[in-house]
């Protein structure tokens, strides 16, 4: 099975059925809510990380009061969203290579074929759906914690003035810099979706429970890598 | 929440009583050189292109942002100069042993958990051979030298590919570009680099080893030891991060 | 050979059937016919394709050459990577249900559900009919009580009981059995056959079980096969396949280690 066939014939089942509704909840608040706790640890040490790198980049030549400019630009149109892509990736992508990948060699997958159920209409369809519109939603979310933290750091760890720090802030981060980032959320909740959901698919029966270990490993890497490198590519296409 | 708590710092007590076991493995033998270099080599060829695919859009992407922030004030030339500490320090570093994680450490988790579901750990302890010493000691040690190595190649990738955005594609004096790149470098970043490496490395090649060895419940319990490594040790890489940050700050390096 | 009389085709027909991975051939030639409310057991030794053969039948595996005829349409013409195929393999299914060597239920559902869902995604069904209908399944394989468990809680034989409620959920026309007595104690194997015989005298099932327990099919088989390495070795009426004399059927029967079939 190529993954260009898998692709296809997801995109034919994500696009001309509605997704079963409880398959749909059940794996957008297994994504969305599950991911919350991780990504709001991660996104706060994140937050305090970039303030702090860009002080001590910037108080090298007496440029501190920057620090609103650089946590905006660096924080809000890069580091947020890629980051709750990887971390988020990571996490909800194993998940779904692992179910799925358990499905197919305890023949679960097959069970539902002989019932007359596609698997790709029940099983990938809904995760698609959940998780690319889970993805935005935790990217917006990202980018609030991760501000939070940069400002805190900034204000009463650096002491970087803490109306300067807030004007530049809105001078550099507008509307379209918020969108951008949902966009940017919808492409990468897409693609560790398809990613994991392939690679979980992919699984036989006679791999066992090592070919469950080999589809998680190949998500959370693929899916992360991924990201990466798309989110290079839409941010060259959406800043320059 | 208290629960969560109490829960998190008894799963600390055990890695780190893991580790200690692990450290006295490693100091009485027997040792398994052959299986640790295997395993060395394998891992270093998997880790290779992800965490070189991971890294150089990090250099073009800093480019990328920092050549609109810094020409705002007609100071491009100096991008170079916060561009290099950010991804020797900062940047490489992290992100390779993130990828590490993902690619070495879930890998590791997955193949002694496989081992573990499948009877083959009891296995070797009724054959006598420690699984400590046989499975955990190889892969913590391959992990621990190839991160420091990765970290090298990541670094110089990174400069490449911020080079080419900020220079070919953002048009910057080249000449500027190159005078300003190591003018913030210290040697202190290339440690730092390295020995960060050293440490998550070595964090991820135990916490790998700690959850293979607990995975239970099968095939699904597989899956999520190897999960559960890349999250943990994520989370251990972000918080040693802004805590070496902020150390590094504090003494003025 | 009265139902071509009657016009009525037979329930399976396999028809010069071959299937090979890479250049391992699994299927060489295999015809057969399993006649409507029989039950046929497949015997054979392990890796001899007796897997392959039962997902031939409902189009999991297509077949590299010759016709799979169930209840007259082939099976075998149609391609699962082609999306109107697909549709016509998902309506020919519906007259199928499977016993899974390891049960193959889902994991995340109770067994209640798990019965229920065949009948939830195909008919039209109200909540009370539905549950009726598990409960009478559920009772039917003696586990009246099970309902609200989850798979992970039961044991071997449970799971396999109620993969079994499963498969008959939707009182299919044929039931296909993958290797139902294989880790299971001799009384809860016996358990299983008796339940197989039950269903077919009661619900006119037709049964298709591949197995590697001569017992078994001693037991509840009314046609028996022998595959081995890929060829169908013998096939027919149980009695008249018990009084034959061939090498690998006696060798089979007997547990011997000396006959055509070789595993070392």
């Amino acid at each position: 099975m190529s993954f260009f066939w898998f692709v296809r014939h997801a995109l034919v089942a994500q696009f001309t059925r509605v997704p079963p509704l409880d398959q749909f909840v059940r794996h957008m608040v297994d994504a969305g809510v599950g991911s919350i706790g991780l990504l709001t640890l991660l996104i706060f040490f994140a937050g305090l990380s970039l303030a702090v790198q860009g002080y001590a980049a910037f108080v090298r030549f007496g440029g501190q009061e920057f620090l609103g400019l650089f946590c905006g630009i660096g924080g809000i149109r890069e580091l947020y969203p890629v980051m709750a892509a990887v971390i988020c990736g990571a996490r909800i992508g194993a998940n779904l290579a692992a179910s799925l990948a358990n499905m197919q060699i305890s023949e679960q997958v097959e069970a539902l074929e002989v019932m007359g159920i596609d698997p790709m209409n029940y099983l990938v369809a809904p995760r698609l759906w959940a998780v690319s519109l889970a993805m935005p939603l935790l990217c917006a979310y990202a980018d609030v914690v991760g501000l939070a933290a940069s400002y805190l750091a900034a204000v009463h760890q650096l002491g970087v003035n803490p109306g300067n720090f807030m004007a530049q802030l809105r001078g550099i981060v507008g509307w379209e810099d918020l969108a951008a980032g949902v966009f940017k959320g919808v492409a990468f909740g897409w693609l560790v979706a398809i990613v994991a959901c392939y690679h979980g698919y992919r699984s036989a029966k006679r791999d066992g429970a090592e070919g469950v270990g080999i589809a998680t490993n190949r998500a959370i890497v693929h899916s992360a890598v991924l990201c990466i490198v798309l989110n290079m590519i839409l941010s060259a296409i959406l800043y320059v | 929440m208290i629960a969560g708590v109490r829960r998190f710092f008894a799963l600390l007590g055990e890695i780190l009583s893991f580790a200690v076991e692990v450290a006295r493995c490693m100091i009485q033998g027997p040792r398994f050189w052959a299986e640790t270099i295997r395993l060395a080599d394998v891992l270093m060829r998997r880790c290779l292109i992800p965490v070189g695919l991971a890294v150089a859009p990090v250099g073009a992407v800093i480019s990328l942002q920092g050549v609109s922030v810094f020409r705002m004030f007609g100071a491009d030339g100096i991008l170079s100069s916060m561009l290099a500490p950010a991804i020797f320090r900062q940047y490489s570093p992290a992100l390779a042993s993130v990828m590490v994680a993902a690619q070495a450490g879930s890998s590791i988790a997955a193949r002694i958990g496989t081992m573990k579901v499948r009877g083959q750990i009891d296995a070797l302890a009724v054959m006598s051979v420690d699984p400590i010493r046989y499975v955990v000691v190889p892969g913590f040690v391959a992990c621990l030298f190839i991160t420091p190595l990765l970290n090298i190649l990541t670094t110089a990738l990174g400069l490449v590919s911020g080079w080419f955005f900020a220079v070919p594609v953002s048009g910057i004096n080249p000449g500027a570009f190159t005078a300003n790149l190591y003018s913030q470098v210290t040697l202190v970043d290339l440690w730092v680099g390295i020995g960060k490496c050293f440490f998550f490395g070595g964090a991820v090649g135990l916490i790998a080893g700690f959850l293979g060895l607990r995975t239970t419940g099968g095939a699904a319990g597989v899956g999520k030891s190897a999960n559960n490594t890349v999250v943990y040790t994520i989370i251990l890489i972000l918080v040693a991060d802004y805590l070496v940050s902020m150390l590094l700050l504090e003494l003025g390096l | 050979m009265s139902e071509q009389a009657s016009g009525r085709p037979p329930a399976i027909v396999l028809d010069s059937v071959s299937k090979a991975f890479g250049s391992h051939v699994v299927l060489d030639e295999v015809s057969l016919t399993v006649r409507h409310e029989s039950i046929m057991v497949m015997l054979g030794p392990s890796g001899t394709g007796k897997s392959v053969l039962l997902r031939c039948l409902v189009g999991l595996l297509r077949p590299d050459k010759g016709r799979v005829l169930v209840f007259g349409e082939d099976v075998a013409r149609l391609d699962p990577e082609r999306p109107r195929d697909r549709e016509e393999l998902f309506r020919i299914r519906r007259r199928f249900g499977m016993l899974f060597q390891d049960g193959a239920l889902f994991d995340d559902m109770t067994v209640g559900e798990n019965v229920a869902f065949p009948m939830r995604m195909h008919t039209s069904k109200s909540e009370a009919e539905i549950r009726a209908s598990v409960d009478d399944k559920l009772r039917r394989v003696g586990l009246p009580k099970a309902a609200s468990k989850f798979p992970s809680e039961l044991s071997g034989g449970m799971r396999k009981r109620v993969a079994f409620a499963r498969a008959i959920a939707l009182e299919p026309d044929i039931v296909l059995c993958d290797e139902p007595s294989s880790g299971l104690d001799p009384v809860m194997s016996a358990t299983l056959d008796e339940l197989i015989l039950e269903l077919h005298r009661t619900l006119g099932m037709t049964f298709v079980v591949i197995s590697h327990d001569t017992a078994e099919a001693r037991k509840i088989a009314d046609t028996i096969g022998l595959l081995a390495k890929g060829k169908l070795v013998t096939y027919g009426p149980t009695e008249q396949v018990l009084r034959s004399n061939h090498p690998a059927l006696r060798q089979f029967f007997e547990r011997s280690t000396d006959g055509p079939i070789q595993v070392l």
